[in-house]
């Protein structure tokens, strides 16, 4: 098991797929969740690629409840709506990742963050850290 | 906002109402200016000046009557033409006591000129007319009898000298009093003149400050507030953001405000609509393309990966009928609204079309279940593309807002040439008026989906397919909770 992960949250399981067959040959495990919920219990978490159109779900909620729990982890928007510059910096993050991308840029972004994720003390998730999210408009 | 309740129509009603009224009041008072002057005119010549020459005939009368009386102590005087002459002076007293003596005279303009004399404090003169007229008549009295006892004395026609001086003094006085009559008389004239001037400017003005102030009110009431629907116009054309004017009340502005903000918010619904849609359409684009590139991208990178390779082709076919779709929907949709919906008919399978159809949604849609009875569908003349997109539309529609996990029922029913498809499903959390929103043009929804699509376009493009057969769609809401779909289409 790595010590790092990468957290796709995302309804789309080819999505999901996709993360998992480019990253886990560079031995960094890959936690696919279709929900912000299934997300937030995840751990070991270097990078959280959080889709924003998710049926049920608020991204900016969801990102805010990422922020506070996986620390140094990079959360990063990837959405295959118009305009995602404008998108994350709705829901409060930096960096996006335009759908569709190409395999490097993924690939990149992984690396970038398994060299600058510090790993934490525990390695299993706090029972707070199970949170209820409000329904948005996906 | 001030509510207006008084409308454009009957401000400018008004202003006009005291602009005529205005002109109005300036012709019928130079109407009865110019009648009194008239009046005024006819008087002073029909009596006044004709009083004054018959003054000056028997003051002439008079004055001859003295020279005969004086020739007569030296020459017989002539009786007879002296009698002629005090004849004349007597006709002369006769018709002015009928006719023009203003003590006696009842006439409207005799008491017009009473209350003109009045008015100049000059009554008295009316006590002196009456008195000169009496010692004209007395003088005459007196001479009357002198010469009838005459014959052809010429002593007794020399007695008439002194009675026929007082009658002309008596006469002169007469014509003193008529003088003084006409220069009241022109007074009052020239003193109705003037106050008829002041009036015509004071009513001329105060129509003109009514009228100034009417307008101003008109135009503050009316100008601005075009102006604030023109650059309210201006600006949703310029920036596409509508501010509502919010006019409050009932006159005509308020209403057409009201109308612009009802057309302007309509606009810039159908514009935030055809914006979603079209976010959604490049999302839908956007999702399934991430999916090919990547696992082709990986497929072609790991050529030894056969699982991989067939996971990419897998996804491939599947996603590329979805976005066939996709964009057939989206060209439907355009041609539809440019009026061009191309219809080519021919014999198509009702049953056939419409079990390829399910499956091919049920493919794209795993979590959405169709139940067909299309047994009874027979044959139908119509355009196979079209139909088929209409159908597609209306499952993807269906399976989008039904509750995930109950069946889909899908139904053809043929019934009297015609054949209807009807689609039921349970969709409580659903509106009744949801359903009616989504027949507007570029009309979305999106849905909690599995993998895969996460949104179905509206039932307009369906709707003018069914309209281009000749049919028609219908949303229908059977129970609280049962939603149906019925096209219905000429066999």
């Amino acid at each position: 098991m790595s010590d790092a992960a990468v957290l796709v949250i995302d309804d789309d399981a080819d999505m999901r797929d996709l993360v998992r067959l480019v990253v886990e040959p560079t031995n960094v495990d890959v936690v696919g969740a279709a929900t912000c919920i299934e997300g937030i219990a995840a751990y070991r978490i270097c990078l959280v690629l959080l889709d924003y159109f998710m049926p049920g779900m608020d991204p900016a909620c969801c990102a805010r409840q990422l922020c506070s729990l996986t620390g140094s982890a990079a959360i990063v928007l990837c959405t295959a709506g118009v305009n995602p510059a404008a998108r994350a910096a709705e829901v409060g993050l930096s960096r996006w990742l335009a759908k569709p991308f190409e395999l490097d840029a993924l690939e990149t972004l992984v690396r970038d963050a398994v060299r600058q994720h510090t790993p934490p003390l525990t390695s299993e998730p706090a029972t707070q850290d199970i949170l209820e999210y409000p329904r948005g408009s996906g | 906002m001030r509510t207006r309740a008084v409308s454009v129509g009957r401000r400018l009603a008004a202003l006009v109402g005291v602009q005529v009224a205005t002109a109005a009041v300036l012709i019928g008072f130079a109407f009865a200016s110019y009648g009194r002057l008239a009046s005024d005119l006819a008087f002073m010549h029909r009596y006044v000046l004709a009083r004054i020459e018959g003054l000056s005939d028997a003051i002439e009368y008079a004055a001859q009557l003295k020279l005969a009386a004086e020739a007569a102590t030296e020459t017989p005087p002539d009786v007879l033409l002296m009698e002629r002459w005090r004849h004349d002076v007597h006709h002369f007293l006769e018709r002015y006591r009928k006719e023009w003596a203003v003590a006696e005279n009842t006439s409207d303009d005799a008491r017009l000129f009473h209350a003109d004399l009045e008015r100049a404090n000059r009554g008295g003169l009316v006590t002196e007319e009456v008195g000169a007229i009496n010692d004209v008549a007395r003088s005459l009295g007196r001479i009357e009898t002198r010469l009838a006892s005459a014959g052809s004395d010429g002593h007794v026609a020399a007695s008439v000298e002194n009675d026929a001086r007082d009658l002309r003094t008596a006469l002169r006085r007469l014509l003193k009093v008529q003088v003084a009559f006409v220069g009241i008389e022109n007074a009052a004239i020239e003193r109705r003149s003037g106050e008829t001037y002041r009036w015509m400017w004071i009513i001329g003005i105060l129509g003109l400050l009514g009228s100034l102030a009417l307008g101003l009110h008109v135009h503050r009431a009316i100008a601005p507030r075009i102006r604030r629907l023109v650059q309210e116009v201006q600006r949703f054309k310029e920036f596409g953001v509508h501010h509502r004017l919010l006019e409050q009340g009932r006159d005509e502005i308020a209403i057409l405000a009201n109308a612009i903000d009802a057309g302007l918010d309509a606009i810039a619904a159908q514009e935030r609509e055809r914006e979603r849609f079209l976010a959604i359409v490049a999302h839908e684009l956007k999702t399934p393309m991430t999916s090919i590139l990547g696992f082709t991208e990986l497929a072609l990178s790991r050529p030894e990966t056969a699982e991989v390779r067939a996971r990419a082709l897998g996804l491939v076919r599947s996603h590329a009928s979805r976005l066939g779709r996709l964009i057939d929907d989206l060209l439907l949709a355009a041609s539809t609204r440019s009026g061009a919906l191309p219809f080519r008919p021919q014999s198509v399978d009702a049953a056939g079309l419409t079990q390829k159809v399910a499956a091919e949604v049920a493919l794209t849609m795993p979590g959405r279940r169709f139940e067909l009875d299309v047994a009874r569908g027979g044959h139908l003349l119509a355009d196979e593309h079209l139909l088929t997109q209409a159908v597609w539309t209306l499952l993807t529609y269906a399976a989008a807002i039904a509750e995930t996990g109950r069946v889909i029922s899908v139904r053809l029913e043929p019934a009297a040439a015609r054949l209807r498809l009807e689609v039921a499903f349970d969709a409580p959390s659903v509106p009744a008026q949801e359903m009616e929103r989504a027949f507007a043009p570029f009309a979305s929804v999106e849905y909690e989906g599995g993998s895969g699509i996460r949104s179905a376009a509206g039932l307009f493009l369906c709707r003018e397919i069914a309209r281009v057969h000749g049919g028609s769609l219908l949303a229908m809401n059977p129970t609280e909770v049962q939603r149906m779909l019925i096209l219905d289409l000429p066999a």
